[in-house]
């Protein structure tokens, strides 16, 4: 199984990340990005958007 | 036969403005990489729930460098001018600044007694010479005043300008761009930043470049001190071609790391180890109503952290769904540098929305909070910093807000580098 990770050494918190997201699956908090892995649908849409490329699938 | 003669590293502001000046001269072919699915970088734009969301920046410069390529390459520059352009929040009245003399009139509108404002203007009209490079604005401020009024003034600019604290502006700089009347009108691209970005990557296209995005750059290929061309990554497939001209809108850190240290001088490499960029933090806000009555920026200088309101939507009504509204407030951490304590910062950024947005609690029905910071700050580098296009590889130019002209920042200052590049390529092939 995949899941998406959240590397928050590299996240801004830019929020490019959730503007993307269709399952509405992430979420910043106060400066970091947030994965909500029930609801993620592993499309992969929001890596290819990340500016600083701070997320990441991975197996879990 | 190389396939390009210059190749652009990046899609930013800078890249594409580069780029297209380049094209349009019809001397050179242009290849444009980019990593990300868009183009524009920090000056772009993404759909959300029909909402035109902005990638960083906020407020275009009308008039300034950005228009200048366009009005080069005969593109039409669309942007909408909110009239009033600001107000300031103060004692909790909106005031209008004059044209002329706004910034005194300010200072006194917001100060407890008018001799505090006459006080800084004298000290302000005094400048002989800049003060030193590394004197605070509140170091200097506190020269001449303490009344938190006028502080106030100066945070809220500083802030919304270059996007710093008080405390790590620098006061010559920001006498600098008060003198250069610098980014005296400001509007909103009706298609969204993207729209700008759009037109000259279509520029690009017509005048026979090719734009690629998707392709990550790994590497940038020196040859003896000069640059011999480019290697990148698109669909899992590794590229490459040659080139004796490259383009780097990466960030000057970056660039030095895709091209190896050993071609930089020791020199170079220590003042980039100690470059500092912008933080910027901003919160958007979906709603039914506007939360700002008017289409300019609302001047914040009673607040915490921002600097400003706005409901963009007014103006441009196409960045929201029909009957709703985008609103923004835009702020600047205490410092720009790591760690950022997001809690803290944005914690009074939302602070001051709940504070001076007055139907925040009612009308705000999603919001998003933001903080451009690190590797895709609000400004990569802080006006005044020094650092020009040029480098120690020969052949290899950097453009964008980290080599951003004296008086110039943001995304008039990547249009600015841009045009200086493709000026210093053009008359060196002629």
């Amino acid at each position: 199984m995949e899941q998406l990770r959240v590397k928050e050494e590299l996240c801004v918190g830019c929020g490019q990340c959730t503007l993307v997201c269709e399952a509405g699956a992430l979420k910043v908090e106060w400066g970091l990005t947030k994965v909500d892995g029930e609801i993620c649908v592993l499309c992969g849409i929001c890596l290819d958007f990340c500016p600083v490329e701070a997320l990441a699938m991975e197996a879990s | 036969m190389n396939e390009f003669d210059v190749v652009v590293v990046g899609a930013g502001i800078g890249g594409l403005g580069a780029g297209a000046l380049l094209a349009d001269s019809g001397k050179f072919r242009v290849l444009i990489l980019e990593r990300l699915p868009f183009i524009g970088g920090r000056c772009s734009s993404l759909k959300h729930k029909g909402y035109t969301m902005t990638t960083a920046a906020v407020a275009i410069e009308g008039g300034g460098s950005l228009q200048r390529i366009f009005e080069d390459l005969g593109l039409v520059f669309n942007l909408r001018y909110p009239e009033p352009q600001v107000k300031y929040l103060i004692k909790g009245r909106q005031v209008e600044p004059p044209k002329k003399g706004a910034l005194g009139f300010l200072m006194s509108q917001a100060s407890a007694s008018p001799d505090e404002a006459e006080r800084v203007m004298k000290g302000l009209r005094g400048i002989t010479e800049l003060p030193p490079p590394e004197l605070s604005v509140a170091a200097w401020l506190s020269r001449f005043t303490n009344d938190p009024g006028i502080i106030g003034i100066f945070r809220a600019l500083c802030g919304g300008i270059i996007s710093l604290s008080l405390e790590e502006a620098s006061a010559a700089e920001l006498i600098r761009l008060i003198q250069a009347r610098s980014f005296r009108r400001f509007g909103f691209p009706p298609g969204g930043n993207a729209d700008l970005a759009e037109s000259l990557g279509k520029a690009i296209e017509r005048a026979g470049g090719r734009l690629m995005t998707g392709s990550k750059v790994t590497g940038i290929l020196v040859d003896d001190g000069k640059i011999g061309g480019v290697q990148w990554i698109k669909d899992g497939r590794k590229e490459q071609t040659y080139c004796s001209l490259l383009i780097s809108n990466v960030g000057i850190a970056k660039t030095v790391k895709l091209a190896g240290r050993q071609w930089f001088s020791a020199d170079e490499l220590s003042r980039i180890k100690q470059a500092k960029a912008s933080y910027s933090m901003t919160i958007e806000i979906l709603s039914d109503r506007p939360l700002v009555d008017f289409p300019g920026l609302l001047y914040l200088p009673e607040a915490r952290r921002a600097a400003f309101a706005a409901c963009p939507s007014l103006i441009c009504p196409e960045w929201a769904p029909k009957g709703r509204h985008l609103n923004l407030i835009l702020g600047a951490p205490s410092r720009s540098e790591e760690p950022f304590d997001g809690q803290k910062e944005l914690g009074k950024l939302l602070e001051d929305a709940k504070e001076f947005l007055p139907d925040f609690d009612q009308e705000a029905d999603e919001w998003i909070m933001r903080s451009f910071r690190k590797d895709w700050p609000g400004f990569r580098g802080r006006p005044g910093h020094g650092f020009g296009p040029e480098t120690s590889v020969q052949g290899l130019f950097n453009v964008g807000d980290s080599v951003n002209p004296p008086a110039f920042y943001g995304v008039s200052g990547a249009a600015e580098s841009a045009r200086g590049v493709t000026m210093k390529i053009l008359s060196s092939s002629s």
